[in-house]
């Protein structure tokens, strides 16, 4: 299915981010139910005392921004917000949990580098995420945001008639050296498209991809103004990459193939949080109708608590019925990278 | 202008500073020596002969490896007692031969700068600095900056720079060094008018004979780090002790000679020149012993060839100087120059016979 | 007499000029700095061979790895290439631009020689993004002109090539070399040319023989930085040069110690292989210069040097000149400012129903961490920079002037944070720092460390070149005249040492401004700066929200210029 350009004007990331104000005033237009995040006054009140919480986030300034903001208008705690790819989050983290100075309470990363994190991790049952399906909680972290890989293109350039529909079209030789990919050395969530690609078509697969030269970028929001700009026609991409470039009225579109990996962002509370009850009262918001609503719509995201509302990124529901999403192994993966990355070095260099 | 009270005597003893990997270089080899209250001592000799280092020591500019130094009453340095008083702690005034003005200031205030180093209230310094200018012929000039100066002038601002805060000596390091020879002339006549209006205790390096003389109550002759002679101007010129100090105090004639007689205070010495009168510092001459005397070419007078002590050679060559002519002789291979002031002129090979001028005494050194 | 003399040699050696606090003072500053520059290189070779963290069994698997590498030795290659080419650029523009706008009657030649400095205040970002918007193969402003002008697509100059790479980078390092050599061609003496001139040489060779030798010092110290700051530099190869699939060392150590998985020992060893690079390019610049000769000294006469006259060349140069400064400041500022203003950003979409101020708005007013990142580097930037003078001069000072027991180690020593590319820096420092308990850690005390550590040999540079050229005579007459050691400092040393002083400060300033390999592992979400959260929004924003960002970081590096300009030009006479 093609991504459709967003028709509510108000669903800007940019409008989000002074989020508690412009939430609550738009509430009734996003259909936000009103706080729900009853979390136990106690709670709020040591919260409170302690004052500041502090993020580790892999999410986009964006998205990590805009709920670290509606927090601090909802509950008045500061958060400082530690934003990094999720390979530099780990990498913190894990010094700093080695040198045992912890000093991030809260976490929002996808895999695989939740699965590194975990051992860190506070068993934590928010009261706010009983709402949330099972499948999306463990005891340690909860599911809130997702989204899924694309290909995004430049409409001005890729017309509808020649636009690729799925991965292998990535190997027409027209696209040669005029299409990107994420590098998994710097984005490790691209592991996961290597492990299905191989899985659907076979190890040649990525020695045609590397032959047909892509370009590499460090991020997905690089690379949709690599797409946008014409530096590359079109290219390996997220969902919330294409979503967010056509909101700005770039000339961006994108169609999640069949196949293809669904990422999501996750919430957790550290064991070692220097803040525990700013921290868990983070966690508790994060995983209401109310902070996902947030975060997913400043992120073009989906959520998944069943009253959060981000209409820009599709209703999972739906995007399940005409996909399959591939569920990696990211302990698999986890053990596979040195492999993964010798494979992808050798092909595509 | 100057406090003549506030002047102290310095005395120097056993200095030694060596430089370089292991101490190879000697700089100062035990030097001893007393810089009296209210007179100058100039420090001659070539580069490199240790000179600058006493002064530099003395300034508290280097710190000597042995030795003590004291500055009126007191320690300034005693390298045994483990005494070192930084240089702004000595109360000194320093003439450099690069000026050391400073271009960021303006002359005022260079020489205002040694007041206002001492915390002195600025109207003080202000009036001192005025009298200063005035006194070194600068009135009206201190808000210029150095570079604005002549050569000269800015020798001047250096000196009411050294002056202005009443030090306890000042110390000259080739002062003229840099200046042209006319006005090299005048400042050393300027400084000579400064010596005399106010006593006061100075130190004066110089590698310039001319200077030595004219400004120094006492010249000290330094060689290799040592002193090789001390004497008032007239005996360092007259009568230089040494092979060293007579060549260096411009005396080209060093004659070889053979001691004749041996009275209580002259010696006759038979030379190439003849048999000439000698004073000598030492008194342990014996007859036929070997010897030096330095001859001045001015002591040396054209002869007719009949006089009796008149020795005949060839004119190697003439060289006209305006007030004099210097004649280079060649008396049986024995090389002899002669300063003549008269008109008397000979061509180049020309035979002529010279002798001692009439009552000369010259100089037997000791070594 | 002997008595006294006997007891003498049986005393204290005591053969230093002063035997003060003063000197115990410098003396253990000096010690606090050697240690303060050697421990990273220690710990960076500590953590090549260890397995894990420090502390960890020992093993030699990735000093191994990395000889067995194909992508180590492949990286190798390149920054070998990249560092070449690129300072050779910076050299032949730097030397040319400063001999022109000094020595010749080049037109403009002091609006030259402003603008040959100005791209230092234009953050690397701007140049790339710049560049990137002039001369992308598909999309670069010039290729999309070529191919106006000659039909079909032409691709008149590529940016995502090596070459390109090198361009970039040769014009970020072109007003290094410009502000090292230019001062010694300003003040050369003119006697030496003079007597070159009356020997009958003619200009060219009054050029090769006399008037580059004698900058020679000047000359390698330049060289020196330059290949230095390219084998080390981090931006361009881990934008551009990953975009090329160009890898080079910084950006492959960049990857392994903070992309999964990490493999910090193997980031280590490749830190050790430019570390070795950069000391041993230290140990040919200083063999090169022999001891002694290392700095020009000028004659104090300051008579202006004649000027070459460049005839009918005066013209085409004087052009040649503006281009260089329209690539390296005018054009890549321009292109930025223009996509600051856009809804988003593609040469097709430079129309007027495009056009915004939301990316002011956002990045100004909105985004959280503008304006603490901005108070942290403006308060770093100008701690940093005074710390790192005052650091200088103590050091130079206990080198150049004290001729203390120490002071040929502490000269050596303080080259060696030169020789160490940011990243390991930073790598070095975090690996102590995070050990200690209650230290400096995620405070800004630790960024402030490394910018001091990292900008001191630039700093000594030129306060001890500064120190060179006042006559010790100076600092003695002061001293004798009754001002102490540090007395005299104030009095006399710093107000002459005043101009290459503030161009140190005003170097380091907005170097640490734009620093990012350095602090990027070091700093936290309390202590961020400018230049980190601009590579964040690099990394997860768009280009107008990066213009925004990066003019931001240009205007706060412009204000202090600003300002000691005025101010300067009270003091320049």
């Amino acid at each position: 299915m093609k991504t459709k350009l967003p028709t509510l004007s108000m669903s800007t990331r940019r409008s989000l981010l002074q989020a508690g104000a412009v939430v609550a005033g738009a509430a009734p237009f996003l259909r936000i139910p009103a706080s729900l995040a009853a979390s136990d006054p106690q709670m709020i009140e040591a919260a409170k005392k302690e004052g500041a919480v502090s993020l580790y986030s892999s999410a986009s300034t964006g998205p990590s921004n805009a709920i670290a903001e509606a927090f601090k208008r909802k509950y008045g705690v500061n958060v400082t917000v530690y934003r990094a790819g999720s390979s530099d989050v780990v990498t913190r983290v894990r010094s700093e949990e080695g040198a045992n100075r912890p000093q991030a309470d809260v976490l929002i990363i996808e895999e695989p580098g939740l699965s590194l994190l975990v051992p860190f991790l506070a068993s934590f049952d928010p009261p706010e995420r009983a709402a949330i399906p099972a499948e999306y909680k463990t005891p340690v972290h909860t599911l809130i945001r997702m989204y899924m890989s694309q290909i995004g293109w430049n409409t001005n350039v890729v017309k509808a008639d020649i636009a690729p529909k799925d991965w292998k079209d990535l190997l027409n030789p027209r696209w040669k050296g005029r299409f990107g990919s994420l590098d998994p050395h710097i984005t490790a969530t691209t592991l996961a498209w290597q492990v299905m690609v191989n899985r659907l078509y076979g190890p040649d697969f990525l020695q045609q991809f590397g032959a047909n030269q892509p370009k590499l970028y460090a991020s997905t929001n690089a690379m949709s103004q690599a797409i946008v700009s014409g530096e590359i026609d079109l290219g390996v991409t997220n969902s919330f990459g294409v979503i967010q470039m056509a909101e700005t009225g770039a000339p961006m579109a994108g169609i999640t193939p069949k196949d293809t990996v669904l990422f999501g962002g996750n919430v957790g509370v550290f064991a070692k949080a220097p803040h525990p009850n700013a921290a868990r009262l983070f966690c508790d918001f994060a995983c209401s109708a109310e902070g996902q609503t947030v975060i997913n719509v400043a992120g073009a995201t989906i959520p998944t608590h069943p009253q959060a509302s981000a209409p820009q990124a599709g209703n999972l529901a739906e995007l399940s019925r005409i996909h399959n999403f591939s569920q990696p192994d990211y302990k698999q993966i986890i053990a596979d990278t040195p492999r993964l990355l010798a494979e992808w070095e050798k092909y595509v260099k | 202008m100057m406090n003549a009270d506030e002047t102290s005597s310095i005395s120097v003893a056993g200095l030694s500073k060596s430089y370089g990997p292991e101490g190879s270089l000697r700089a100062l080899d035990d030097f001893t020596l007393e810089f009296p209250a209210g007179q100058c001592t100039v420090l001659l000799g070539p580069s490199g002969c240790g000179k600058t280092t006493v002064l530099r020591s003395i300034a508290g500019l280097i710190t000597p490896d042995q030795g003590r130094i004291t500055i009126g009453p007191s320690t300034a340095f005693d390298a045994s007692a483990g005494i070192f008083a930084p240089p702004e702690k000595r109360r000194l005034g320093m003439v450099f031969q690069s000026y050391a003005l400073w271009p960021h200031l303006s002359v005022a205030e260079n020489i205002g700068y040694p007041l206002a180093a001492s915390g002195l209230p600025k109207a003080e310094i202000r009036g001192r600095t005025e009298t200063m200018l005035e006194w070194v012929g600068l009135s009206g000039m201190g808000g210029r900056y150095v570079h604005e100066l002549s050569g000269g002038q800015q020798q001047r601002v250096s000196l009411a720079r050294a002056i202005v805060g009443n030090p306890r000596a000042i110390l000259f390091d080739e002062p003229l060094s840099n200046l042209d020879a006319r006005l090299r002339e005048r400042m050393r006549m300027e400084l000579l008018a400064l010596r005399q209006r106010t006593a006061f205790t100075s130190i004066y390096v110089t590698h310039d004979q001319l200077e030595a003389m004219t400004l120094g109550d006492r010249v000290v002759v330094m060689r290799s780090g040592r002193i090789e002679q001390v004497d008032t101007p007239q005996n360092v010129y007259k009568r230089p002790r040494t092979r060293f100090t007579a060549d260096f105090m411009g005396i080209p004639n060093l004659i070889d000679g053979v001691v004749r007689t041996v009275a209580k205070d002259r010696i006759a010495v038979d030379t190439a020149l003849g048999t000439l009168s000698v004073q000598s510092w030492r008194s342990d001459w014996k007859v036929g012993d070997h010897c030096t005397v330095a001859v001045r070419p001015t002591l040396i007078t054209f002869a007719s060839g009949e006089e009796s002590e008149a020795r005949t050679g060839r004119v190697v060559r003439s060289v006209f100087l305006g007030t004099s002519t210097v004649h280079e002789i060649d008396i049986s291979g024995t090389a002899i120059t002669l300063e003549s002031f008269s008109e008397e002129r000979h061509d180049d090979g020309a035979t002529v016979a010279v002798k001692p001028a009439a009552g000369a005494i010259f100089a037997l050194l000791d070594d | 007499m002997t008595a006294s003399s006997r007891a003498a040699a049986a005393g204290p050696q005591v053969g230093r000029r002063s035997l003060g606090w003063e000197h115990a003072l410098f003396s253990t500053i000096a010690a606090a700095a050697v240690v303060m520059v050697s421990y990273p290189v220690l710990l960076v070779f500590l953590r090549s061979v260890s397995t894990e963290d420090i502390g960890s069994p020992l093993t030699l698997e990735w000093l191994q790895a990395l000889a067995d590498s194909g992508r180590s030795r492949e990286a190798l290659v390149n920054t070998a290439i990249y560092t070449v080419g690129s300072s050779t650029l910076a050299m032949v523009l730097g030397v040319g631009l400063s001999f022109l706008s000094t020595r010749t009657d080049i037109p403009g030649s002091r609006l030259l020689g402003l603008m040959a400095v100005l791209p230092i205040l234009v953050p690397p970002f701007i140049l790339v993004v710049g560049w990137v918007a002039l001369a992308d193969p598909n999309a670069g402003l010039i290729n999309i002109a070529a191919s106006a002008v000659l039909g079909g697509r032409t691709v008149a100059v590529n940016i995502n090539t090596m070459a390109g790479l090198i361009w970039m980078t040769g014009l970020f390092l072109t007003p290094y070399v410009y502000l090292l050599v230019s001062a010694g061609f300003r003040n050369s003496d003119p006697a030496m040319e003079e007597a070159a001139r009356v020997c009958g040489a003619s200009r060219l060779r009054l050029l090769m023989t006399v008037i580059l030798p004698v900058q020679r010092p000047a000359l390698l110290a330049a060289l020196l930085l330059v290949v230095i700051m390219s084998a080390g530099d981090f931006i361009i190869p881990s934008t551009v040069g990953l975009k090329a699939r160009i890898y080079m060392l910084p950006s492959l150590i960049w990857q392994n110690s903070s992309s999964f998985p990490t493999r910090p020992g193997l980031a280590a060893a490749q830190s050790l292989v430019l570390v070795v690079i950069g000391l041993v390019c230290i140990y040919f610049q200083r063999r090169a210069l022999g001891r002694g000769g290392r700095y020009t000294l000028l004659g104090g006469k300051g008579a202006g040097a004649s000027l070459f006259p460049l005839g009918p060349l005066r013209y085409p140069l004087a052009a040649i000149a503006l281009v260089f400064t329209l690539c390296s400041s005018v054009l890549p500022i321009l292109s930025v400012s223009a996509m600051a203003f856009m809804r988003f950003w593609a040469p097709y979409a430079m129309k007027p129903e495009n056009l915004t101020l939301r990316n002011f708005r956002y990045m100004l007013f909105e985004y959280p961490q503008v304006w603490p990142s901005a108070q942290h580097s403006l308060l770093l930037g100008t701690l940093g920079a005074t710390l790192c003078i005052l650091l200088a001069i103590t050091l130079a000072w206990y080198v150049i002037r004290m001729q203390g027991r120490f002071s040929r180690l502490v000269e050596y020593a303080m080259v060696i944070p030169l020789g160490v590319p940011g990243i390991a820096l930073g790598v070095g420092i975090l690996s102590l720092w995070i050990l200690v308990p209650g230290g400096i850690y995620g405070t800004l005390w630790i960024l402030l460390l490394a910018y001091v550590t990292a900008h001191i040999p630039v700093a000594i540079q030129f306060v001890s070149s500064a120190i060179h050229r006042i006559h010790t005579d100076l600092e003695d007459a002061s001293r004798i005249s009754g001002r102490s050691l540090l007395g005299t400092l104030r009095r006399i040393n710093l107000p002459l040492m005043r101009p290459a002083l503030i161009g140190a400060w005003l170097l380091i300033y907005v170097v640490i401004l734009r620093e990012i390999s350095l602090v990027i592992l070091l700093y936290n979400p309390n202590t961020i700066v400018l230049s980190v959260g601009l590579m964040d929004v690099w990394g997860s924003g768009f280009y107008p929200e990066l213009a925004v960002y990066s003019l931001l970081l240009m205007v706060l590096g412009l204000i202090p210029v600003m300002l000691l300009f005025r101010f300067a030009k009270f003091s320049a006479e």
